[in-house]
């Protein structure tokens, strides 16, 4: 795998390693050459300590942001059962409101029919009051004189 | 030379390096998929002015998060501002945070302990 993050100190590593094996440096030299690596080692290995660091603050918020997301995964899994129990209610209270309704057609429509039947009956009765005393009155008078025992 | 001025992202921070007013600054938030990518034109950017740099530079980085990969970028542009201020110039890296976010303030503490150059925390 490349590693483009540690161009630097792969090319360090490597120049080191060509060195050694080279080899036949003065002692001072390879005093110097080793100082330098123990320098960049050292540089490195606060590098990693740092990047460790912030990995580690990294997970943390990831965890508590994920801890925070299962709680109102939680809180919105109940507010969604409290919703569905609420519509189930209401689809009942709505088919038993539309039974109610049918019923109250029902009755108004035979009420009306009734309303109707008297109302017929009615103008029957006042048609015929109305006959009997505007345009066949002596029919009338015969049949109250009957009725009274007038004959 | 050219000023380097990156628009923000929803991944990538804002990038204002103009060295004609003496803005050097980064601040958003940078997460990155290819940190190097992204950070590779700012670290070019420092390499050439850290050529001719300016009788002081103040570099401000204001970062609400950040990856770890961008970390590793950014103790690059560090280590390039260390090289300028061992060379003899004067360089301040400002570490903005808000300061409600102790991480941040954290993480402005490793790197002021890793570097050697002025750093200065400056919570917001």
């Amino acid at each position: 795998m490349k590693d483009e993050y540690f161009v630097e100190e792969t090319a360090f590593l490597e120049e080191a390693r060509a060195r050694a094996e080279r080899g036949g440096l003065p002692p001072h030299e390879w005093r110097e050459a080793y100082a330098k690596l123990v320098e960049n080692y050292e540089s490195l290995l606060k590098v990693v300590q740092v990047l460790t660091h912030q990995a580690t603050q990294l997970e943390s918020k990831l965890e508590k942001a994920r801890a925070q997301l299962e709680l109102q995964r939680k809180a919105l899994s109940h507010e969604v059962e409290g919703l569905e129990r609420q519509v189930q209610y209401q689809q009942r209270e709505v088919h038993k409101k539309a039974q109610e309704r049918d019923i109250l057609y029902d009755r108004m429509g035979r009420t009306r029919m009734m309303l109707i039947v008297l109302f017929a009956v009615l103008l029957v009765i006042v048609a015929f009051v109305a006959y009997y005393i505007f345009i066949d009155t002596e029919q009338m008078i015969r049949f109250v004189k009957s009725v009274r025992g007038l004959d | 030379m050219r000023n380097l001025v990156i628009e923000p992202t929803s991944k990538t921070p804002k990038v204002i390096l103009n060295a004609d007013l003496g803005i050097f600054e980064i601040t958003g938030r940078s997460i990155p998929e290819d940190a190097i990518g992204f950070y590779r034109k700012v670290l070019d950017w420092i390499e050439e002015y850290s050529k001719s740099p300016l009788s002081e530079t103040v570099f401000k980085f204001q970062l609400e998060y950040f990856n770890t990969s961008s970390s590793k970028c950014l103790l690059d542009i560090f280590r390039k501002l260390e090289r300028m201020h061992k060379n003899g110039n004067k360089v301040q890296i400002r570490w903005h945070y808000d300061s409600d976010d102790e991480d941040m303030a954290e993480t402005g503490q490793d790197y002021q302990a890793l570097l050697d150059v002025p750093f200065e925390l400056v919570p917001v």
